[in-house]
């Protein structure tokens, strides 16, 4: 039988019909990501992030009768960014639509020159580029020779409004003062237009509980959950 | 309590839910009754765990339990050196947390792997920042 719950791991794509309790959040950021070149989504540490974009936002935006853009999703900082970001980059779209070997994609090596050509094979646009965990890039770049330069890049990247591209930035909130990295080439823009997740409200939390057991044909016994979220609520 | 020496109670609308609670109790409700043939999850079972408060100590109990006792002392270290008092995550290449803690490598990857596994560091993170 299939599990209602995923325990500590995030919900992913994969687990969109499952994840619940958050549509009001998906519906907000998704406005947000559609409407500025930059979004910062910030939150404590397990609210709920990466589920928030795997699981809701990412099958959305994604969603054949809706924008139906291509959307890549990035968490890996443990090297450097500039070059495993832009790998991810190909490796999706190489494998989503037809891309023209002519313009040498692969061999370009800058962020910015590779969204620019990458953009005109993407079917619909703007391409979206959601940058999860990124306090990790701090924890592991921060002394690191890849520092400057993937900011840089990552600057100039967002500065280009000819270049058909929508960037989200999602981190811990106890690491919002690091993006001041940022600061002398986004002086305005990077705090424009940020969204902060918070806890589930009791009336999220009911669906969270019970819509995956429901599914199952399961029910929870009469009274149990009013019990459950309040206990659940009072928990620290 | 308030200025009168009254309890406060605790206003309920203002209650907020940590999704990983959540998903620590719910996932053990459903462990308990998911065999149940009326395909309900009951207070019976709820109550007899110990109720959230219950269900959440008997999974870190469990996860716990599955480190050895020498596995225990070196997992409690690794975790001084990845997050620190306030709940702040602290990266280290293994190689150099295993010298910090002056251990074997391999020692300290399969412990790390545990703690991994379990999504306890992330847990652990996450409690210590409320």
């Amino acid at each position: 039988m299939k599990e209602p719950y995923k325990g500590l791991r995030p919900y992913e794509e994969a687990d969109q019909d499952n994840f619940f309790g958050r549509e009001v959040e998906k519906q907000i950021l998704v406005d947000k990501i559609l409407t500025n070149k930059l979004t910062l989504l910030f939150a404590a540490s397990g609210v709920g992030k990466s589920s928030l974009l795997q699981a809701a936002v990412m099958p959305e935006l994604k969603r054949p009768d809706r924008e139906n853009l291509t959307v890549v999703y990035y968490n890996d900082w443990v090297e450097d960014p500039r070059v495993t970001l832009r790998n991810t980059l190909f490796k999706l779209l190489t494998a989503t639509q037809p891309v023209s070997t002519s313009e040498n994609l692969a061999e370009i090596t800058t962020l910015p020159e590779f969204l620019r050509v990458a953009t005109r094979f993407i079917p619909n646009q703007p391409l979206v580029i959601i940058l999860d965990q990124f306090e990790e890039f701090f924890n592991y770049q921060r002394y690191s020779q890849y520092f400057l330069p993937f900011i840089q890049q990552l600057t100039q990247a967002i500065l280009d409004h000819h270049t058909a591209t929508v960037f989200v930035i999602a981190m811990r909130e106890n690491f919002a003062l690091e993006l001041n990295a940022f600061k002398p080439e986004l002086p305005t823009l990077l705090f424009e237009n940020f969204y902060r997740l918070e806890r589930l409200t009791i009336d999220n939390a009911k669906p969270a509980i019970v819509t995956p057991v429901t599914r199952l044909g399961f029910r929870y016994e009469d009274g149990l959950l009013e019990t459950l979220v309040k206990d659940l609520g009072q928990q620290e | 309590m308030d200025r009168f020496g009254k309890a406060a109670e605790v206003v309920e609308t203002h209650l907020v839910v940590e999704p990983p609670n959540l998903q620590i109790v719910c996932m053990q409700l459903w462990e308990i009754d998911k065999n149940n043939p009326q395909h309900q999850l009951t207070r019976a079972a709820y109550e007899s765990q110990g109720r959230a408060r219950g269900l959440l100590k008997n999974y870190f109990r469990k996860q716990i339990d599955q480190f050895s006792t020498t596995e225990k002392p070196l997992a409690s270290a690794a975790v001084n050196y990845l997050v620190n008092k306030h709940g702040t995550k602290m990266a280290y290449p293994v190689g150099d947390l295993a010298k910090l803690l002056r251990v074997n490598v391999a020692a300290l990857t399969k412990t790390l792997d545990k703690l991994e596994q379990a999504r306890v560091l992330h847990f652990i993170m996450s409690q210590l920042q409320h």
